[in-house]
C-alpha cells in the first residue's frame, strides 16, 4: 500500500533545504575572539547597559510605572491593555521582525540597519496592517481561547467510555474519523498562516496558536476514543477538503516569493465556512451520542469549533470595514464562496461517510437508521441559515446566491 | 433555602440557579468564562408568556430580571432559548431526577431542531455565544437538581 | 475561474449523486463505511477490536500505542486521517515531504505530549499575580528587561512550527500533536511575560534586541560572514533536523537556562511560580528535540545518518559562535538583569556577577550532555567557551 504512486501532499509549502557544510575555524580561535565580544568587555568594564541607564521617562525605557490589577477573570490581556500605552496595534508599518507592540522601537537604529534586520517578505512582517490581520474584542477572544480550550486530566473522564453495541461504534468511530480528518485539514491549512502575523498582534497570535491546539489536542483525543472502546479507526472521507485545498494553495502561493496573500479567503474557508460546518454537525453528533463520555467530547468540539467560527466572522468583518478597497475585497469572497459551497456540499454535507453514521447515531443504531435520517432532514436548512445569518452580520450577504441547499435534496 | 421550594418560573428560580454557580467557582472555571447575556423565555404558563434576563461575567450570573416582551430588546441579549412550559417543566424534572439532564433533555438536544427549544437572537454571531460556552450553560441549567421546584 | 453555477443547477446536481437518489428512494442501507471488514481482512475499514481499560492516567497515548498489535509504521501511509485509517482502493495517497519515521520520530513524544497535555496553564488564572509585592527599583526594571526580552522571543517557535507540522505525514500524528502544544505553550510564554511586565509597577522596558544590534559590528564577526548569515535566521525553508537543533536544542535549551535562573532569582511566589511553570514547558521542548535528533541518528540509513551528522556538527559549530548560542548567552537584556537581581542591589553587582558566570559554566555543560545525549558529541569541538568570558 504504501508504495502506491502518490500524490503531493495537499497544501503547498515552501521545499527544505539542508545546510551545506563550509570550512570553519578552529574553536580556540573562535574562542578567543569569543573574548573580545563588546558585551564580555563591557562586563569587565564594570558597566551595565542602557536598559540601565536610560531615564525611566523620556529615554528609551517603555513604560515606567504602569501597574495592570487583574480583574473578574485574572490577569488577562483586557486588563493589561487598559493600562499600556499601545492597547491596540495601529497601522504603523512595522520596522522590525521580533517587536511586540508593547515596547516602543529604540531611536538610535537607522533606517538602512532597519531594512537589512526586517525583510518584508517570508517572515512576520508580511501582514502588518490592522485590515489584515485585526479583529473587534481580540483580547477577550484569545482570552476565552485559552480558558475554553480543553483539559482532559481535569476535565474528562475516561471511566465514563461505555461500550456500545457494534453498530452504534462503528457508527461514531467512523464520525470521529471524519472529524479527525477535518481537524488535520484546518491545522494543515491556517497553522503557517500566523507566522506571517506580525507580532504587534501579540493576541491574534495567541489565539491562532491556541486555535491550532484545539485542531490537534481533539485528533488526539478522538483517536484515543476509537481505540479503545472496542472499535478503531474508521474511512477516511474523500474529497472533504474539495475546494478548500485549491482556495487555501492559491491564497498562500505556497508561502513562497515576494507576492500579496489572501489570507481574507483562508478565514473564509476554514474559519466561517468549513468550521461552521463542523459545529453543526457536531451539534448533532452531541445529541446523537449515546454516552455522557462521547457527549462530553463533542459538546468541546461544538464550543471549540463555535469559537473559530467567531474568530473567522470578526476577522472578515473587521477586514471588510478596513480595508482599502471593500467592492473588490467583498467580490473576491463572493467568488470564493462560489467555488466553495457546491463542492463541499457534494463533499461534505452529502458525503455518505459523514451522513450515514450520523444517522445511525441519531437513529440509535442501524435498524433504526431512517428516524436518524429523519432528524438531519429536519435540521438540515440550519446549514445554509445559521451560515447566512453570519454572512449577514459580517456584511457580506449571500441569500441571493448561496449554493449550499437550504432544503435537504433527499 | 435548600429545602424551601421555589416556584417555577420566577425570578427567584433562577437567582438560585445563579446562587449555586456563584458559589461554587471553582467548578465554573473549569469550564472557562462567561461573558453573555441572555433571555430564557417561557411561553405559555398559565401567566402567559415569561421572560428571565441573565447576566453572566465571569464565573458568575450577576443578574437576573423579569423582562416583558418589550423590555427584551432593551436588555440585548446575545442569545433567547425559548420553549413552552410543558417542555422547561419536562427538563427540569428530568434533571431533578438524573441530577442532570439525561441525553435527550441536553440543552443542545432539545435546541438542536428549533423545536421543542429554539435559540435565536437578532444577530447569528452573539447566538454563537450560546455554543461557544455551552458546558457553562448546561451546567447552569443542571443546578436546578438541587434546587426544590414547585411549577405553578 | 469560477464556473457560473445558479442555484436551481446546484440543486439538480445535488440530487443527482447516486447515494441522494438512494435516500430519495427510501433506502438508507449504510455504505461499505458499515459493512466492509477492517483492512488487515481486505476491507476498507481502517482497524477494528481496539481495547483499552482506562486506568488512573486515564488513556495514554504510550500505553495505548504499546497495546496496538499494529506498529507505527516506518513509512507514512499518504492518508489524509491518522494511521490505522481505512481508504476505498482508488483513494490517492499523499507524499508529505517528512513520510519517515525516522525523519520525525522522537523517543519519547508519545510521554512528552501526555505530559504537555497534562500540565497546560493558564497565564491569566494559574499565576499568584496578587502575591506580587512591590520590589527596589533597581531589581523592578531588571526584571522587567529581562521579561520583556522573554516576551519577545518566545514568538518565534509559534511562527515556524506549523509548517513542519504540515509537512508530517498524518501516520505520525504523535508528532504533530506535541508540536501543536509547543505552539500553545509559546504562545503562553509570550503572554505571561507580556502580562508580568505590567504587573508591578515597571511597564515594559527598552527595545530588548536594540544594544545587541548597536554593539554588533558585522566586520569583527569571530566566524566568516557566509557562515553567519546561513544561521542568522530560522526560516521554514531550513531542513527539519536543523530546525529541531537551532530551535529545540540549543535556542530552547539557552533560553530553559535563563528560565531555571529566573525561578531561582524570583523573589516573590508570583515571579517563582511563573518560571516554574515555564520552564517544565521548556524543557519538554528541548527533551523532544534532543531526543528526535537522536531518533534520526540512531535510526537514518546510514549514509543519510552521515551526511546529517556531518550537517548537524557545522550548524552546531556555527549556532554555538553566534546569535543562538553565544549571543544568546551574551544578550545584554538577559545576563545584565540577571547579574542585577542576582546582586540584589547594585552595590553588590561583582557578586551578581559570579553568579552568572556560575550560570553560564552550567548552560554551557547541560547544553553539551544533552548533544551527548542525541548522539552529536560535542565535546571538544564546541564553540562556546566553557568559562565564561568575562
Amino acid at each position: 500500500m504504501a508504495s502506491l504512486k502518490r500524490l503531493p501532499s495537499p497544501f503547498t509549502l515552501p521545499p527544505t533545504r539542508r545546510h551545506e557544510p563550509l570550512p570553519l575555524p578552529p574553536p580556540e580561535e573562535v574562542k578567543k575572539k569569543l573574548y573580545d565580544h563588546p558585551e564580555a568587555q563591557r562586563i569587565r568594564s564594570g558597566q551595565l547597559g542602557e536598559w540601565f541607564t536610560t531615564p525611566l521617562v523620556g529615554g528609551e525605557w517603555t513604560e515606567w510605572g504602569k501597574q495592570a490589577r487583574p480583574d473578574r477573570i485574572g490577569m488577562t490581556f483586557m486588563a493589561v491593555n487598559r493600562v499600556s500605552a499601545n492597547p491596540e496595534p495601529t497601522n504603523a508599518p512595522a520596522r522590525r521582525l521580533m517587536h511586540s507592540r508593547y515596547i516602543k522601537t529604540h531611536h538610535a537604529i537607522p533606517p538602512e540597519m532597519e531594512e537589512k534586520i526586517a525583510p518584508k517578505y517570508g517572515t512576520a512582517r508580511e501582514m502588518d496592517r490592522r485590515d489584515q490581520v485585526w479583529i473587534e474584542h481580540a483580547a477577550e477572544l484569545t482570552e476565552e481561547a485559552l480558558d475554553r480550550q480543553m483539559r482532559p486530566a481535569r476535565q474528562l473522564r475516561w471511566e465514563e467510555m461505555t461500550p456500545l453495541a457494534e453498530d452504534l461504534e462503528r457508527a461514531f468511530d467512523q464520525f470521529a474519523t471524519y472529524l479527525i480528518q477535518a481537524m488535520f485539514l484546518c491545522s494543515d491549512a491556517s497553522g503557517p498562516w500566523n507566522g506571517l502575523i506580525h507580532y504587534g498582534f501579540a493576541e491574534i497570535k495567541s489565539y491562532l496558536a491556541y486555535e491550532l491546539f484545539d485542531y490537534n489536542l481533539m485528533c488526539g483525543l478522538l483517536r484515543k476514543r476509537v481505540m479503545a472502546n472496542g472499535g478503531g479507526m474508521g474511512v477516511q472521507v474523500d474529497g472533504l477538503g474539495a475546494g478548500i485545498v485549491e482556495i487555501c494553495n492559491e491564497a498562500s502561493r505556497g508561502f513562497v516569493g515576494e507576492v500579496e496573500r489572501e489570507f481574507p479567503s483562508v478565514v473564509f474557508a476554514i474559519d466561517v465556512l468549513f468550521n461552521g460546518l463542523l459545529l453543526e454537525m457536531a451539534r448533532l453528533a452531541a445529541a446523537g451520542a449515546r454516552s455522557r463520555f462521547d457527549r462530553h467530547l463533542m459538546t468541546q468540539v461544538v464550543q471549540d469549533c463555535a469559537r473559530h467560527v467567531a474568530f473567522g466572522c470578526r476577522r472578515l468583518s473587521f477586514y471588510l470595514r478596513h480595508c482599502p478597497d471593500r467592492e473588490e475585497a467583498a467580490v473576491k469572497l463572493h467568488l470564493a464562496a462560489d467555488r466553495l459551497e457546491p463542492l463541499q456540499a457534494e463533499h461534505h454535507l452529502l458525503n455518505p461517510k459523514v451522513l450515514e453514521p450520523l444517522a445511525v447515531m441519531l437513529g440509535g443504531g442501524a435498524g433504526a437508521i431512517a428516524g436518524g435520517v429523519r432528524i438531519l432532514r429536519e435540521f438540515w436548512p440550519q446549514f445554509a441559515a445559521s451560515y447566512l445569518a453570519r454572512l449577514d452580520s459580517i456584511g457580506l450577504g449571500r441569500r441571493d446566491r448561496c449554493l449550499l441547499p437550504a432544503q435537504p435534496p433527499f | 433555602m435548600a429545602n424551601q421550594k421555589v416556584e417555577f418560573p420566577s425570578t427567584q428560580w433562577f437567582q438560585a440557579l445563579a446562587a449555586r454557580m456563584n458559589e461554587q467557582r471553582a467548578k465554573y472555571q473549569n469550564f472557562g468564562f462567561v461573558t453573555a447575556r441572555a433571555v430564557f423565555r417561557v411561553t405559555a404558563t398559565a401567566a402567559g408568556n415569561r421572560n428571565f434576563g441573565l447576566v453572566f461575567d465571569g464565573f458568575e450570573c450577576l443578574e437576573v430580571r423579569e423582562l416583558t416582551d418589550g423590555e427584551i430588546a432593551q436588555f440585548d441579549p446575545d442569545w433567547t432559548m425559548e420553549g413552552d412550559y410543558a417542555t422547561w417543566k419536562e427538563m427540569v424534572q428530568n434533571i431533578k431526577a438524573h441530577g442532570e439532564a439525561d441525553p435527550d433533555h441536553t440543552l443542545n438536544r432539545l435546541c438542536l431542531l428549533g423545536h421543542p427549544f429554539r435559540v435565536h437572537g437578532e444577530d447569528q454571531t452573539r447566538v454563537d455565544v450560546f455554543y461557544r460556552q455551552l458546558f457553562s450553560f448546561q451546567a447552569f441549567i443542571d443546578e436546578s437538581a438541587a434546587v426544590e421546584t414547585s411549577f405553578a | 475561474m469560477s464556473m457560473a453555477i445558479d442555484k436551481k443547477q446546484s440543486v439538480e446536481r445535488l440530487k443527482a449523486l447516486p447515494q441522494v437518489q438512494r435516500w430519495r428512494e427510501g433506502n438508507y442501507e449504510p455504505g461499505a463505511w458499515f459493512t466492509s471488514k477492517p483492512a488487515e481482512e481486505g476491507g476498507i475499514w481502517g482497524s477494528w477490536g481496539h481495547r483499552f481499560q482506562p486506568n488512573r492516567r486515564g488513556v495514554s497515548l504510550v500505553e495505548l500505542n504499546r497495546a496496538d498489535r499494529h506498529p507505527i509504521p516506518t513509512e507514512g501511509l499518504g492518508l489524509l486521517a491518522d494511521r490505522e485509517a481505512g481508504a476505498e482502493p482508488d483513494a490517492p495517497r499523499y507524499d508529505y515531504p517528512l513520510r519517515e519515521k525516522y525523519q520525525v520520530w522522537s523517543y519519547n513524544v508519545e510521554s512528552l505530549y501526555e505530559e504537555a497535555m497534562s500540565r497546560q496553564w493558564s497565564a491569566t488564572r494559574d499565576i499568584p499575580w496578587d502575591k506580587l509585592a512591590p520590589l527596589p527599583e533597581d531589581q523592578e526594571r531588571a526584571l522587567c528587561q529581562f521579561v520583556s526580552f522573554l516576551h519577545t522571543v518566545e514568538f518565534v517557535p509559534g511562527d515556524t512550527l506549523p509548517f513542519y507540522m504540515a509537512r508530517v505525514d498524518p501516520s505520525f500524528s504523535e508528532v504533530r500533536l506535541f508540536m501543536s502544544s509547543q505552539c500553545a505553550d509559546e504562545a503562553r510564554h509570550m503572554e505571561v511575560f507580556g502580562k508580568r511586565m505590567y504587573a508591578n509597577g515597571g511597564g515594559p522596558g527598552m527595545e530588548p534586541g536594540a544594544e545587541a544590534l548597536l554593539l554588533f559590528d558585522p566586520r569583527k564577526s569571530v566566524l566568516p560572514q557566509e557562515i553567519a548569515k546561513t544561521v542568522s535566521n530560522v526560516n521554514p525553508t531550513w531542513d527539519f533536523l536543523a530546525y529541531s537543533y537551532f530551535v529545540q536544542m540549543i535556542g530552547e535549551a539557552v533560553v530553559l537556562d535563563f528560565f531555571r535562573f529566573g525561578e531561582f532569582l524570583g523573589r516573590n511566589p508570583c515571579d517563582k511560580e511563573m518560571f516554574r511553570r515555564i520552564m517544565q514547558d521548556e524543557a519538554r521542548h528541548v527533551s523532544f528535540g534532543t531526543m528526535r535528533i537522536k531518533y534520526y541518528l540512531d535510526n537514518a540509513p546510514r549514509r543519510e545518518r552521515e551526511e546529517a551528522s556531518e550537517m548537524l556538527h557545522f550548524l552546531a559549530s556555527a549556532c554555538e559562535a553566534s546569535g543562538t548560542g553565544f549571543g544568546l548567552l551574551l544578550q545584554p537584556s538577559a545576563i545584565e538583569p540577571f547579574a542585577l537581581l542576582a546582586a540584589g542591589s547594585l552595590g553588590n553587582l561583582d557578586k551578581g556577577w559570579d553568579v552568572v558566570r556560575e550560570f553560564w559554566a552550567t548552560a554551557v555543560e547541560e547544553y553539551i550532555n544533552r548533544c551527548e545525549r542525541a548522539g552529536l558529541p560535542r565535546r571538544g569541538r564546541c564553540m562556546l567557551p566553557e568559562e565564561a568570558p568575562f
